[in-house]
């Protein structure tokens, strides 16, 4: 467990003996004697005491909410501030010279760079340190689109590579989940360029060719299974299962986007959709084993999806609109069955 | 911490430093081509949230059998079989095979670079063709059928177009720009080409896999602040331009012509902008 659990799951432990201690008086188990009971309480509020000046900790389930909010309204108000500032330096941008504008445009990331290692040794936790991951990666974006303005550059992939490369390096230093996100996700727009580059075409032509995103997002499934990246395990989880969910879909809606070009179009579309089933059953399976609830949400949503957009289109196609929702309920209810089975086994075992 | 900072502020310096050289190499080259436009060609543009940012927008280089400015200005499907196979797409399906739609409507669009000619002969004859194949249109005015755009029309689209003509495509830059070095009119751009596949129902009578320029990069040239006095003072002493019927049109008379530099890197920049009187004849 890394170290930004540890005082959450030793907070829940203090609160669940706490209950137990409760219920076992209750019944007339056990209780402790008035002087145990005062010294385990002591020592107990101590560390929740210490605990509270820990911003990352929550002591209780209101606590827990009004972090939350306090999370949501920091995120709108650094996307905010990081807007409000790109439109300030642009209204006046135009009136700069070259050489101030490529000043400003080297300095953005740098500046950054050094508030974020000062920050985030200092004030971990702190709000401030949350922002400013979000702002140097603001900053190295600007940084590249600046240049690139400024000197007539033709769009290159290369600038994803480096927004992935930033993003990732900051999210790693800083704990930062939105730059891992951003990063992730420029680092697969890169990865699904290069086959299309190496091909000889025109890079941005990579968003038609989606089946490459299958692979990249099985990388970083791989990825999540490292444990160099452990506390980001769920994020790289994530990210990896919506990129291959997102270009099967879309593959299974249009087959001409395929890498193989002899291939039937309609037999694909029809192959991916029923992969994307698959997948979205093997999601809800494997979320409910491993006990990652983002996951099996995700399978059931990603299958609710499929459905709805096969409700229009492959379904009264190839097979009866009955049919075909009669065969998913039916792969439904077995999945379903396989589940059952599966937790009385478990519970057998506890 | 540390290494994970390290690695995003080394990638980003390396980033900037490749630019910077980029850019250093390729003004510093002596194979650079300076060519002048005026507003036909080099539209200004002014972002609409109140940023100071001017541009310079290349007009009339979209060229592909799906320019539908209504007259046929431009000439549709220049680029054909022979040059798209050269320029590297897979032409190896005829138009008509049943495979045909599927296997050119998904092909990918490919880099390649354009030799536009600007008020040449090619234009001249371009515009020949362009008023005989207008003279010769029904034209529906007021509900009535009438043989012939009236002259007046015609005049207006004329002057008013941009005069950039594409008459080379290449995937090579470098030879590209060396076949027609010797001709100031000549402006070689990084474009990217796209294949059509025409039905028959739209430019040619019969099924037929075409190319067209779908994006000229950079679209765009960034004004430098030394040139917006100028800029200033011709929206100052001049009224708004009013807004043309036929799109991409110049419904007045060039305010400013523009000098652009362009080097191996086909980066292009802006050398000298000065403003024209507003009397200046169109050619």
């Amino acid at each position: 467990m890394g170290d930004d659990q540890a005082p959450q799951a030793r907070v829940r432990r203090i609160k669940a003996f706490r209950d137990e201690c409760k219920s076992l008086a209750r019944d007339g188990v056990f209780e402790f004697s008035p002087e145990q009971q005062a010294v385990v309480d002591e020592y107990h509020d101590e560390l929740l005491r210490a605990y509270a000046y820990d911003d990352r900790v929550d002591l209780s389930g209101r606590d827990r909410s009004l972090r939350l909010g306090v999370r949501l309204t920091s995120l709108v108000g650094i996307l905010a501030l990081a807007v409000a500032v790109v439109l300030a330096l642009r209204r006046s941008w135009g009136w700069l010279g070259t050489p101030a504008q490529l000043s400003v445009a080297l300095l953005l990331p740098a500046v950054a760079m050094l508030a974020l290692q000062h920050v985030a040794t200092t004030r971990r936790g702190h709000l401030v340190a949350r922002a400013l991951p979000v702002l140097a990666f603001a900053a190295v974006v600007g940084n590249i689109e600046i240049l690139g303005a400024a000197f007539s550059f033709a769009p290159s992939p290369w600038a994803l590579l480096v927004y992935g490369v930033a993003g990732l390096g900051i999210a790693y230093a800083c704990d930062s989940r939105v730059t891992l996100i951003a990063g992730a996700l420029c680092l697969a727009g890169f990865a699904m360029t290069v086959p299309v580059v190496v091909s000889g075409a025109w890079w941005v032509d990579a968003l038609r060719r989606p089946e490459t995103g299958i692979l990249v997002g099985m990388a970083y499934l791989a990825v999540s299974t490292l444990p160099s990246s452990a506390h980001f395990a769920p994020w790289w989880r994530g990210i990896g299962l919506f990129l291959i969910a997102a270009c099967l879909i879309v593959l299974s809606q249009d087959g001409s986007l395929t890498w193989v070009p002899s291939a039937d179009a309609r037999a694909l579309e029809a192959g991916y959709t029923i992969t994307t089933l698959a997948l979205g059953l093997a999601m809800i399976v494997i979320g409910a084993r491993n006990d990652w609830g983002g996951v099996g949400i995700g399978g059931a949503a990603l299958l609710l999806l499929s459905m709805t957009m096969e409700y229009f289109d492959w379904g009264q196609r190839y097979v009866p609109r009955w049919l075909f929702f009669l065969l998913v309920a039916v792969v439904a209810l077995c999945a379903g069955w396989i589940l059952r089975a599966a937790r009385q086994a478990e519970r057998a075992r506890a | 911490m540390m290494r994970g900072l390290m690695v995003a502020i080394v990638t980003v310096v390396i980033a900037d430093l490749a630019m910077l050289a980029g850019v250093r190499v390729d003004r510093s080259s002596d194979d650079i081509v300076f060519v002048t436009l005026d507003e036909r060609e080099l539209r200004l543009e002014r972002p609409e949230d109140g940023s100071s940012n001017l541009r310079l927008r290349f007009e009339g280089v979209d060229v592909g059998p799906h320019w539908t400015t209504g007259d046929q200005l431009r000439r549709t499907g220049w680029i054909g079989p022979e040059t798209l196979a050269a320029l590297g797409f897979d032409l190896s399906i005829p138009a008509g095979d049943a495979r045909a739609a599927q296997h050119y409507q998904s092909a990918l669009s490919r880099p390649a670079v354009v030799a536009f000619d600007v008020g040449t002969d090619a234009w001249d004859r371009r515009l020949a063709e362009w008023r005989e194949r207008r003279r010769a249109q029904d034209v529906i005015a007021g509900g009535v059928v009438r043989q012939g755009e009236p002259e007046a029309s015609i005049a207006h689209v004329a002057a008013g177009a941009s005069r950039l003509v594409p008459i080379d495509v290449a995937s090579d830059a470098a030879a590209l720009r060396g076949k027609y070095r010797h001709r100031a009119a000549t402006l070689v751009l990084p474009v990217v080409v796209a294949l059509r596949f025409d039905r028959g129902e739209r430019v040619h009578s019969r099924t037929e896999v075409l190319g067209a320029v779908t994006e000229v990069l950079p679209r765009a040239i960034v004004v430098p602040a030394r040139f917006l006095p100028v800029v200033k003072a011709l929206e100052a002493t001049t009224a708004p331009p009013p807004l043309s019927d036929v799109p991409g049109v110049l419904a007045h008379a060039p305010r400013y012509d523009v000098t652009i530099a362009i080097g191996p890197a086909l980066r292009p920049w802006i050398v000298d902008l000065r403003p024209l009187h507003r009397s200046a004849p169109m050619r």
